[in-house]
């Protein structure tokens, strides 16, 4: 998969971790775990749980769209929250992001690595956002 | 194609009465992915919280008509992440299970997790999609053997091969031949893992270069750079995208890995 254009999201570059940020195999684009990593900083965006999330659900946007996706093309997607208790603010952020035809979702909660309140992982459909396809 | 399946029943559509808002499951390529499935009553959508074996009958029961409902069923499931409350629970949910997926069970992988609003099972599943029409698109669904390997008693399968892919269950450190545990460091148990993993994969016509998408678990996340040093070996360049996550894991294993890999 293309790299994501801003290259402070290469999380596993940045962190000499050993995945990649995203892999396109035929049709399908596998994004890795993402946390909320501040796109200007690098950082970690550990602030409220909301805002965790949209800077990760946006996070993943770019990543998809470096690669000719986009967040309507997602097919299924793993949610891993810190705390239990977050779901209901999880449902609300997805509304925002996904207002019609959400994708097939999974979400429980594990104890995540760095602080995280929240981690994120999508299978997507690639090609073109947002036209081809149906 | 992404298609979005609607619900043959009413309650299995979990934006109507609790606002979750996810599709029940999306089609795409030959696949149908499946959102995570708690024990709901099919038509009012009320929950059944009780034993795992209820709820998780509850589930199979759900999943069923969901994926008859596209033309795909059980017997086309093909990788399967099974969230318990609890490991101690583990045989109880390995007995209802075989119930249900008693031949060529799908790959799975099971963790203990905190699950939403006190329920004991979740069931987060892929199955091979199949088109009745045309009557030519059929999606292959084939379970891969390694040959020398001890078959396992559980109700799983080592990989499923559907379509351009390949899924592997959950693998823990264990010597292939007998099955028995291989417990040592994280760092010994990724090795044992990662070895046998390139092995089960080249039995799948693929191998450790072609893998997709992987996901780690471990015990703790303080051994999160222990993992990594022995996967940098087994992934040089170009390595899969990864999520790892500290999960309970079953059978006292300190790792435990999963694939998506082209075949």
């Amino acid at each position: 998969m293309n790299e994501p254009a801003n290259p402070k999201l290469n999380v596993s570059r940045n962190a000499n971790l050993p995945h990649s940020p995203g892999i396109r195999v035929g049709d399908y684009i596998f994004l890795s775990g993402m946390g909320p990593v501040d796109p200007v900083s690098g950082g970690r965006n550990l602030g409220p749980i909301a805002e965790q999330i949209r800077q990760t659900l946006r996070n993943m946007a770019h990543m998809l769209e470096s690669a000719g996706s986009g967040l309507d093309r997602i097919v299924k997607m793993t949610v891993v929250l810190a705390a239990a208790g977050d779901y209901d603010e999880m449902n609300r952020v997805w509304r925002e992001f996904f207002p019609v035809d959400p994708p097939a979702r999974t979400a429980c909660a594990l104890q995540l690595s760095n602080g995280n309140g929240v981690e994120i992982e999508c299978v997507a459909l690639a090609g073109e956002s947002p036209a081809q396809g149906t | 194609m992404r298609e979005v399946i609607p619900t043959p029943v009413p309650g299995l559509d979990l934006r109507r009465e609790y606002g979750h808002h996810q599709s029940p499951a999306i089609r795409a390529g030959g696949i149908v992915f499946c959102s995570g499935m708690v024990g709901i009553d099919p038509q009012s959508g009320e929950r059944q919280h009780g034993t795992v074996t209820s709820e998780a009958r509850r589930i199979f029961e759900n999943l069923k008509l969901l994926l008859e409902s596209t033309g795909s069923s059980l017997d086309r499931l093909v990788q399967v992440h099974a969230m318990i409350y609890d490991r101690i629970e583990y045989d109880v949910l390995n007995r209802l299970y075989r119930q249900y997926v008693p031949n060529a069970p799908p790959a799975r992988t099971v963790m203990s997790v905190q699950i939403e609003a006190g329920f004991k099972v979740m069931l987060d599943v892929i199955a091979a999609a199949e088109t009745r029409q045309p009557a030519a698109m059929i999606y292959p669904r084939q379970v891969v053997k390694p040959g020398g390997w001890r078959r396992p008693g559980l109700p799983l399968s080592p990989a499923i091969r559907a379509g351009d892919f390949v899924f592997l269950s959950g693998m823990t450190a264990t010597d292939p031949t007998t099955r028995a545990p291989m417990h040592g460091t994280v760092a010994a148990e990724t090795r044992q893992i990662l070895t046998n993993m390139g092995e089960l994969l080249e039995t799948a016509g693929s191998s450790l270069a072609k893998v997709v998408k992987v996901n780690a678990l471990i015990y703790s996340m303080l051994e999160y750079e222990n993992m990594n040093s022995v996967y940098r070996e087994f992934f040089p360049v170009d390595p899969p995208a990864r999520t790892v996550c500290g999960a309970g894991l079953i059978g006292g294993h300190k790792v435990e890995i999963e694939c998506v890999a082209l075949a």
